[in-house]
């Protein structure tokens, strides 16, 4: 090869190229793939994206939507959409939209497994072409944290944590770090919600664990029915409930709501607490895919890779806490850290095979029902 | 006709009905009619047809059979859901009957203080949205926190809860006392229009007050509270709001609220929720046909349209008592439920106890600041999607009424009994069921998605009260002038326009101002046919139910409410004294 002076000028961003490749990582900046690349001047061409899902709030997506468009480039005009809704809802209007192949939304993504079993055996996803998934392999294998590459991936995971109000009457001094802490007091009759997980594929995937790992849930469903509980559905509505005393303690909750409302109403710091199950804790992933007849399909393929990237991991551990992401060697924000798990210290519960998972939702929840209903 | 053949006068008799046929008359009324036999028939076909299929475990494909009537009767929680409607159903209608007649009978033949102020606040209710009215009463009396409890513990000492209305007892005294102004709209003209000698008779006889009214004044009524016992009856049944806040959350479900589960929970069961449906649309068939058939009739044979005006009751010192009483309902439907989620708005968490110092205006910052990067979208759309489905759902509701009324009541013809039936099946059936069978019809449609959906969900589902006010009108204006019209030349559209509708005026406003209002509050279709960006007020406040605190549900709750109160009070002073009352 020649060197001139028209060689050099082709040069310049090449090696401009390289240089941010090399420099981004250590300003902190996840490197754009080549994958994403590609697909960065459709996704502009597109100019939006519709994202349905279960777990981030208007806050969390204004920043991720920000963040999107900065981290890629897409301009001012580009708009990331989301439509929120419960496990149910989501599931349901998605499983809806894909039979009737007319499609309100481009990517989904909520904690149901078994959903996104079938949709992908019905041929409902694109496949993805991730550039960052790489990074996430490892530590998700480790963890049992199910998806199915190239249909769908599980950007996030979660699990339910024990909160309760220490300023309802009675429960000042509690403490919880095991299931025995809450089942096996008397004190808490009257003051226990537990999850109503006839209406959640991610309480029903909780028990299905808890089974799966040897507790004898029927003897928990019991031991819960004689502290007479709330049966409380929605994490909002449950946080609702403790917040005013209706019931003291929540079984099943995730740390980052009652975050959220502490940050509405600082005052309330002093009295919420939270703890971890000894006994072990259902991690269970965020399943998300883009959907086939998508409207937005390469901004919604670069939306799945952006999840995965650190930028978007660090705004999820601050707006919502409890979400937790499988990338490679990562550390939360300071700010966030001492709210959110630790996967080496907590035991985690797997759950060995999700379609058998979810075929064993419709038997469980008949037997829940014939204790709590 | 010397010179012309048979088959010339046969062809020409065809081109002349043929030309009669495509007169706009004729047309606009087929296009019509077949139009609302479409939107009316389709669903219900999609329900029933929907009910056979059988979802397969992974939620994606679907066989024939009878699976979703088996698991219907076995499931013991649809079961009791089915008996709870019937109870919550049949608790609401008689606390509505004793209310609304009651009610109607201080206002209508009592000598009370104040009663021609206290009419049109009787009604309130009937405008307001039970959703928000079961969320208020939440508020009030949960036994916990519920505002009252919290006074009388701490006013009397009293341990416990003095009162609960998260269960089955709760849905019915919600449902009751927001449903009672249908009762009263359906006695209070009986009422007023009774002939006196009856009565004189009773009383000439020796009969006291109490006997009078028990013996004679209700019974020369009692069409018309059947008639508005059962519409409420059908009503309180196909409720969705009430329930889901009151009932589901604490183990008591109804039938609408696991139809709302089964098809809108992670299976997307559409076709289960189509089996239940049909359980509740034939409760509520029966219902509506024993209305039409046998009770409705009965009220022309018993209160004579003579315009008498009965002999007012002297109550005496008692009629202190009535004014109480009736000052007491719009206290407990209107005044307490406001306050309650007033107050609760205004706090940025609401802890279950009033703290003047949380006061913020945070909350109304969050849904009404359309511009501010902290807004709530799902509810600021939903005010601007109710007013925009508001508006050009109840005017295109009035042209098919209008249109519709013309159809049966003057030109009459060979479909109007069919005509007829379909303005009364939409009403039979709840919103739920409608709503499901609509988006089973159009999901593949473009109008998915879309305000579309919703728009033909309402006009649907609410054409037919319309209809209602539209042809009680027409059928005491006489033809003769429409006829008239008609011989000096005017086209049917002119006649329509010079003649018809402006007669018709007082009936097309009440019925749009009816839609509007009704349009503002809508849960029922709207909880299945909202999509991202077409969510409605109703729905607005169901979503910050779900994903958001009890303040800002309250807040969008005021919203809805002063919306309302605002329109009516607005229509009053457009329209007059006259407008919503009965």
């Amino acid at each position: 090869m020649k060197w001139n002076l028209k060689t050099c000028f082709l040069c310049i961003p090449l090696v401009m190229i390289l240089a941010a490749a090399f420099v981004a990582p250590a300003f902190g900046m996840t490197p754009i793939s080549p994958q994403e690349k590609k697909l960065i001047p459709l996704a502009k061409k597109e100019g939006a994206v519709t994202f349905l899902q279960t777990s981030f709030n208007n806050p969390t997506i204004r920043r991720l939507g920000a963040a999107f468009v900065k981290h890629y480039g897409l301009g001012s005009g580009f708009k990331l959409n989301s439509i929120q809704k419960g496990t149910g809802p989501t599931v349901s209007q998605a499983r809806q939209e894909i039979r009737a192949n007319k499609f309100s939304f481009d990517a989904v993504a909520v904690a149901s497994a078994g959903f996104f079993i079938g949709a992908a055996k019905a041929g409902a996803f694109l496949p993805l072409d991730s550039g960052q998934l790489k990074n996430h392999e490892e530590n998700a294998k480790a963890r049992g944290i199910f998806y199915d590459y190239p249909h769908f991936i599980a950007p996030f995971s979660y699990t339910f944590q024990p909160v309760w109000n220490s300023g309802c009457p009675g429960v000042g001094d509690l403490k919880v770090n095991s299931y025995s802490d809450i089942l096996d007091n008397p004190k808490l009759k009257g003051k226990l919600i537990v999850s109503d997980v006839t209406k959640s594929t991610s309480y029903s995937l909780t028990t299905i664990g808890l089974m799966e790992n040897g507790f004898d849930v029927h003897g928990m469903w019991k031991k819960m029915k004689a502290l007479d509980p709330l049966v409380g559905f929605r994490t909002s509505a449950k946080l609702q409930l403790m917040a005013n005393c209706e019931g003291a303690v929540d079984m099943w909750n995730i740390t980052g709501r009652m975050m959220q409302i502490i940050r509405k109403k600082p005052d309330l710091a002093k009295v919420l607490r939270w703890g971890t199950y000894k006994d072990g804790h259902v991690l269970f992933g965020m399943q998300a895919g883009v959907v086939k007849g998508a409207a937005n399909p390469n901004a919604a393929k670069l939306l799945m890779d952006f999840l995965l990237t650190k930028e978007a991991v660090d705004i999820v551990a601050e707006e919502e806490i409890s979400f937790y992401s499988m990338l490679k060697g990562y550390k939360p924000p300071a700010s966030v850290k001492k709210y959110m798990m630790d996967f080496n210290k907590v035991k985690t519960l797997p759950i060995k095979d999700q379609t058998a998972a979810a075929k064993k939702f419709k038997k469980m929840r008949k037997e829940w029902q014939k204790v709590f209903r | 006709m010397a010179g012309i053949s048979g088959s010339e006068v046969v062809s020409r008799n065809n081109l002349g009905y043929l030309r009669n046929f495509f007169q706009a008359e004729n047309l606009v009324t087929a296009v019509v009619s077949i139009f609302v036999t479409f939107i009316v028939v389709t669903p219900l076909i999609a329900l029933v047809v929907g009910s056979f299929l059988v979802l397969d475990d992974l939620g994606f494909g679907a066989e024939w059979g009878l699976e979703n009537y088996r698991e219907m009767f076995e499931d013991p929680v649809i079961r009791r859901s089915f008996f709870n409607t019937l109870f919550v159903s049949t608790g609401a209608t008689l606390l509505a009957t004793f209310l609304g007649v009651s009610l109607a009978w201080i206002n209508a033949r009592t000598n009370c203080p104040f009663r021609d102020r206290l009419e049109p606040m009787n009604l309130i209710p009937f405008f307001l949205s039970p959703f928000v009215g079961a969320i208020a009463w939440h508020n009030l009396a949960s036994p916990k926190v519920g505002m009252l409890n919290n006074l009388a513990r701490g006013v009397f000492g009293i341990e416990g809860a003095l009162l609960n209305v998260n269960n089955l007892f709760g849905i019915i005294w919600v449902t009751g006392i927001f449903f009672t102004p249908l009762i009263y709209l359906f006695v209070v003209g009986s009422l007023r229009r009774m002939d006196p000698s009856l009565e004189d008779s009773a009383r000439v006889s020796g009969a006291g007050l109490l006997r009078t009214t028990l013996t004679v004044s209700l019974p020369l009524v009692a069409p018309g509270i059947l008639s508005g016992a059962i519409i409420v009856f059908v009503t309180s049944a196909g409720e969705f709001g009430v329930p889901f806040k009151l009932g589901a959350p604490y183990g008591y479900e109804t039938l609408t609220t696991q139809i709302f589960t089964k098809a809108v929970s992670e299976q997307a069961n559409t076709y289960m929720g189509s089996a239940m449906s049909m359980t509740l649309g034939v409760i509520t068939a029966i219902f509506i046909w024993v209305q039409r058939r046998i009770i409705a009739p009965r009220e022309f044979t018993t209160v004579t349209g003579k315009g008498f005006r009965p002999n007012l009751i002297d109550l005496g010192r008692w009629k202190w008592a009535a004014l109480g009483y009736n000052v007491f309902y719009i206290f407990v439907t209107v005044v307490l439920p406001i306050f309650s989620i007033l107050v609760v708005s205004l706090h940025n968490v609401w802890v279950g106890k009033i703290i003047p110092a949380d006061f913020t205006s945070l909350n109304y910052e969050r849904i009404l600041f359309f511009w501010s990067p902290n807004v709530i979208q799902p509810a600021t759309n939903g005010i601007l999607n109710s007013f925009i489905l508001a508006i050009s759902g109840s005017t295109i509701a009035m042209v098919l009424a209008i249109i519709l009324s013309f159809q049966i009541h003057r030109r009459k013809g060979r479909f109007v009994g069919l005509l007829d039936f379909l303005c009364a099946v939409p009403v039979g059936f709840p919103g739920i069921v409608l709503g499901m069978g609509i988006l089973i019809v159009y999901i593949k449609t473009p109008i998915y998605g879309t305000l579309w959906i919703l728009l033909l969900g309402y006009v649907t589902r609410f054409f037919p009260y319309g209809q209602r006010n539209v042809a009680s009108v027409m059928l005491a204006v006489s033809e003769e002038l429409e006829q008239s019209s008609r011989l000096v030349g005017a086209s049917w559209a002119t006649t329509l326009r010079r003649i018809t509708i402006p007669l018709l005026k007082p009936g097309i406003f009440a019925g749009w101002l009816l839609m509007f209002l009704i349009f503002i509050r809508e849960l029922s279709i709207s909880i299945i046919l909202f999509t991202a960006g077409t969510e409605t007020l109703s729905t607005g406040i169901y979503y910050l139910q779900e994903y958001e605190t009890e303040s800002l549900t309250c807040t969008l709750s005021v919203i809805q409410t002063f919306v309302l109160l605002a329109c009516v009070l607005l229509f009053r002073k457009i329209v007059g004294r006259e407008a919503l009352v009965a």
